[in-house]
């Protein structure tokens, strides 16, 4: 396997489970645990791996959050293009993801926030003044059921627990 | 009300303690045998598209002629054998059935058919099924639970019709070799009878080791019944697709009690599986994640007081040796269930050879394969 491989591999259950443990890993990959965790700290310095964090089904936590998906129409400014708003917004804490896409909006934003008022705050006083913003389009999440990569119901369908 | 016969076959596996286990609601489970991921997208979308387009009648009793040229291309490039997809290819409802049809298909009353076990629960009873008797060669952990071609020497008679090979084995994870195969056919041609291969499992397979096809080798061809099917290469199980391939003359036989029995294998099955052969990919990842989990669950099982385990080479199970803790498979299997509720199957249930072990399934997620060896540590220790 050349390094890039074993760095996928690595990458690949990191992706699947951030607490899995180094002696796990080691076992699983014949690879010595040192040599894991040399390349995990190099794939955290380069930025490879953003972050170790955990999803959350908040709601079954009883904490309520409103999330919203959020698309504004920009006007490029020169030199800086889209660059130096995505840049500000992405500052926002409430600001979960943003991508620039195709289409009719040139941005993306997943806005999380404790409620609708401050879903309004956000594209009234944040959004909205903005000089190259000429349009928003804001929609509010009503039920979730999937994020990041997870299903968040219980669909009642499983394998038989024993099959020979 | 019930014939005499069946009422002598016994169900396979212990019964209630399979249903205590299926009922409980927190049960760490080694005890599943299937793949624990989804049909492949394309496959899944495949199949909605053939209810959509009405692909839903009987097909041709051999199954549709596409898929059969498929399965003879895919025959040839990887296993080195060549059908003619028209009268030589017979898509069954899974290999469950194939395997039913192969045995009654080529066995007399009284006729013996050798067993190599531990083996797959059907195997048996198919044989009675079609009155003949099933005779067990038994293999062993010291021969990595390969089959020796003496012991199968020493178990034919004037009476011996045919042999059943798996490999990759269910439950053992045991993988013949090129060489292996070569010696059993080399008996198989001098005393005329017949291989029953079911090699369900070939795809799944690791550490470098290489799935043969018996009926690629020379002199084989028209000796050989080579099973396969979806279920275990593109998770596939509950679609109920398997196929047989072999000379004309003993699948025409077949095909004459399908026709009776099952008149085709599903169509939407059929439809659905046409490109199963494209997904290499799908498939490799599979396997890759299959022998990750299987490094984690036997070296895990090996680091357990009075539990050994061989690594297997192939399939999706580890059969750990259970001797030391002084209690038969059935014992072992019931108290880790009641103590710690850890579901493993007990090695008897594949024959008597597999007395002294238990089946584990590493086809279960990373998180399970570790609480199930937490559990059985905790186990261990207490006995």
């Amino acid at each position: 396997m050349s390094k890039k491989d074993i760095d996928n591999e690595i990458l690949k259950l990191l992706e699947n489970d951030a607490r899995i443990s180094l002696s796990e890993m080691s076992t699983m990959l014949d690879i010595d645990e040192e040599e894991i965790k040399n390349r995990i700290d190099r794939l955290k310095k380069t930025g490879i791996i953003r972050k170790f964090g955990t999803s959350i089904n908040w709601k079954k936590a009883g904490e309520h959050r409103v999330l919203s998906v959020i698309q504004v129409k920009v006007v490029p400014q020169q030199r800086a293009g889209f660059s130096k708003i995505c840049k500000e917004i992405s500052k926002d804490s409430r600001v979960k993801d943003l991508f620039v896409a195709t289409g009719e909006y040139d941005l993306i934003l997943l806005v999380e926030a404790t409620d609708i008022d401050e879903i309004s705050k956000f594209v009234t006083e944040k959004l909205a003044p903005k000089r190259e913003v000429v349009g928003t389009y804001t929609h509010i999440v009503l039920e979730e059921y999937k994020r990041d990569g997870v299903i968040s119901f219980d669909d009642g369908v499983g394998r038989l627990k024993i099959s020979i | 009300m019930i014939s005499n016969r069946i009422r002598e076959i016994p169900f396979s596996g212990i019964r209630e303690f399979f249903e205590l286990v299926q009922k409980s609601k927190d049960v760490v489970s080694l005890g599943v045998g299937e793949p624990d991921f989804p049909t492949p997208e394309p496959l899944k979308d495949a199949g909605i598209r053939a209810i959509e387009n009405d692909y839903t009648s009987y097909t041709s009793n051999y199954g549709i002629l596409e898929l059969r040229e498929r399965i003879a291309r895919k025959l040839k490039l990887k296993n080195g054998i060549e059908r003619d997809p028209e009268r030589e290819i017979l898509i069954t409802t899974g290999v469950s059935e194939a395997l039913d049809l192969a045995v009654r298909a080529i066995v007399n009353p009284g006729d013996d058919v050798l067993i190599p076990e531990p083996a797959y629960v059907s195997y048996k009873p198919d044989v009675w099924f079609a009155h003949g008797n099933p005779v067990p060669v038994p293999t062993t952990e010291e021969n990595k639970f390969r089959v020796q071609s003496e012991d199968i020497k020493e178990r034919i008679t004037k009476k011996t019709k045919a042999i059943i090979i798996s490999s990759p084995n269910n439950p053992t994870g045991a993988v013949l070799r090129r060489k292996d195969l070569e010696e059993i056919a080399d008996l198989v041609i001098d005393k005329n009878l017949i291989v029953i291969s079911d090699e369900i499992y070939e795809e799944l397979i690791y550490d470098g080791e290489r799935h043969y096809s018996i009926g690629s080798l020379n002199g084989m061809e028209d000796l050989t019944i080579t099973l396969n099917g979806f279920s275990k290469a593109y998770a596939f199980t509950g679609w109920r697709l398997g196929y047989a391939a072999g000379n004309s003359e003993i699948i025409e036989a077949m095909m004459k009690i399908h026709q009776y029995t099952m008149l085709c294998a599903p169509s939407i099955a059929q439809y659905a599986a046409l490109d199963a052969f494209d997904l290499r990919e799908d498939v490799s990842d599979m396997v890759r994640s299959y022998d990750l989990r299987r490094k984690l669950l036997v070296r895990g099982l090996n680091s357990l007081p009075n539990i050994s385990c061989i690594m297997p080479k192939g399939a999706f199970y580890a059969f750990p040796n259970i001797r030391e803790s002084g209690m038969n498979s059935e014992e072992f299997a019931r108290a880790l269930f009641k103590e710690v509720g850890v579901a493993v199957i007990p090695g008897n249930t594949f024959g008597a050879s597999g007395e002294g072990y238990v089946r584990c399934s590493y086809s279960v997620s990373r998180e399970t394969i570790s609480e199930a060896l937490g559990r059985m540590e905790r186990f261990m220790m207490s006995i």
